[in-house]
């Protein structure tokens, strides 16, 4: 079974000013699960568009019950894919991520597209999806919940870092550029965190993981 | 909008003189830095030998981006040899390291999607 969740943001930046940050925003402060990032490929099209594609390594902390279901020996590290094409002309930047690895324990595909406006040069709209699956027989459920919950407030990480990079870049204090959409959504995740804590009967209180 | 690195931080150089009969005198200089925007180390590459050439490639693309390819700007890319260097170094570490990346088509899985 597959989650599927969206979500529409305005960024208060400039289109130009966000790509250039999409490709700083590592480290900061809301990153330390971020371990290493690597592009393994790059080339302009003909069309004068870019195609990128990063690497990146992230720790994956999982929570005491569902560490009990994996091997001991089981690598910590998930690898990341984060696909990407800027479009100059049309102002759009569309990124493809996913895990490489780790896809029987959770798959989660985020597609997201940054799109520049003429009319509104100073905003930056970004449209996220995502499809979070989870193929543990017995287990599906509530891992899908868990992950769900975690991507949700990874997002709410996400954008902050890229706040972060923007602020860096226009040489400001970090200060709001986001929109409060972005804030009910850190709301909704903690909400559904609590949910599955109390569904997993498991004492500690919800923490984030990765 | 260069994001080198070397433009982190200013330097001002303030220097004593200290005196020594009999000598030259010799200048005591201390460097007092403005604070920087951000104190967080720079991201490491999956391959650790290979961290010093990725932040090399990094800077120059990092400029090029913004100075030219935003702005439509289609002359050379002062990158090449740089990526290439860079490349040779984490492909490497990425098959000693055995990250299944072989062969994964560019944005693979969006292909069973629906357009946004």
């Amino acid at each position: 079974m597959v989650k599927y969740f969206c979500s529409s943001t305005d960024i208060r930046s400039t289109w130009d000013h966000v790509v250039s940050a999409f490709w700083q925003r590592y480290p900061n402060p809301f990153s330390t699960h971020v371990l290493t990032e690597d592009v393994v490929y790059r080339e302009v099209t003909a069309d004068h568009r870019l195609l990128s594609r990063r690497l990146l390594m992230k720790t994956n902390r999982l929570p005491r019950w569902a560490e009990r279901l994996f091997p001991a020996g089981m690598s910590r590290s998930v690898y990341i894919i984060e696909d990407s094409i800027v479009d100059p002309v049309n102002k759009s930047l569309t990124t493809y991520t996913w895990n490489l690895n780790h896809t029987t324990l959770m798959s989660v595909e985020e597609r997201c597209v940054f799109q520049g406006s003429v009319e509104h040069p100073a905003t930056t709209q970004l449209k996220r999806e995502a499809w979070i699956s989870s193929s543990i027989y017995g287990f599906s459920k509530p891992i899908q919940e868990f992950g769900l919950a975690r991507f949700k407030s990874n997002q709410v990480k996400a954008m902050k870092g890229l706040e972060y990079a923007l602020s860096n870049l226009q040489g400001e204090a970090p200060q709001r550029l986001l929109r409060d959409t972005v804030k009910d959504a850190s709301e909704k995740a903690k909400e559904a965190a609590k949910t599955l804590a109390s569904a997993a009967a498991v004492p500690q209180k919800p923490r984030q993981f990765i | 909008m260069a994001h080198s690195k070397e433009s982190h931080s200013a330097h001002v150089v303030v220097a004593d003189r200290v005196g020594t009969a009999g000598r030259s005198s010799r200048f005591r200089s201390s460097v007092v830095s403005e604070p920087k925007r951000c104190f967080f180390p720079e991201m490491n590459s999956v391959g650790e030998a290979c961290t010093e050439l990725k932040r090399e490639y990094d800077t120059c693309f990092n400029r090029w981006f913004a100075e030219k390819f935003l702005k439509g700007d289609r002359s050379g890319d002062p990158c090449t040899e740089s990526f290439r260097k860079y490349q040779r170094c984490v492909q490497a570490a990425i098959k000693e390291k055995e990250i299944p990346i072989d062969g994964v088509d560019f944005m693979g899985p969006n292909k069973d999607k629906p357009e946004s």
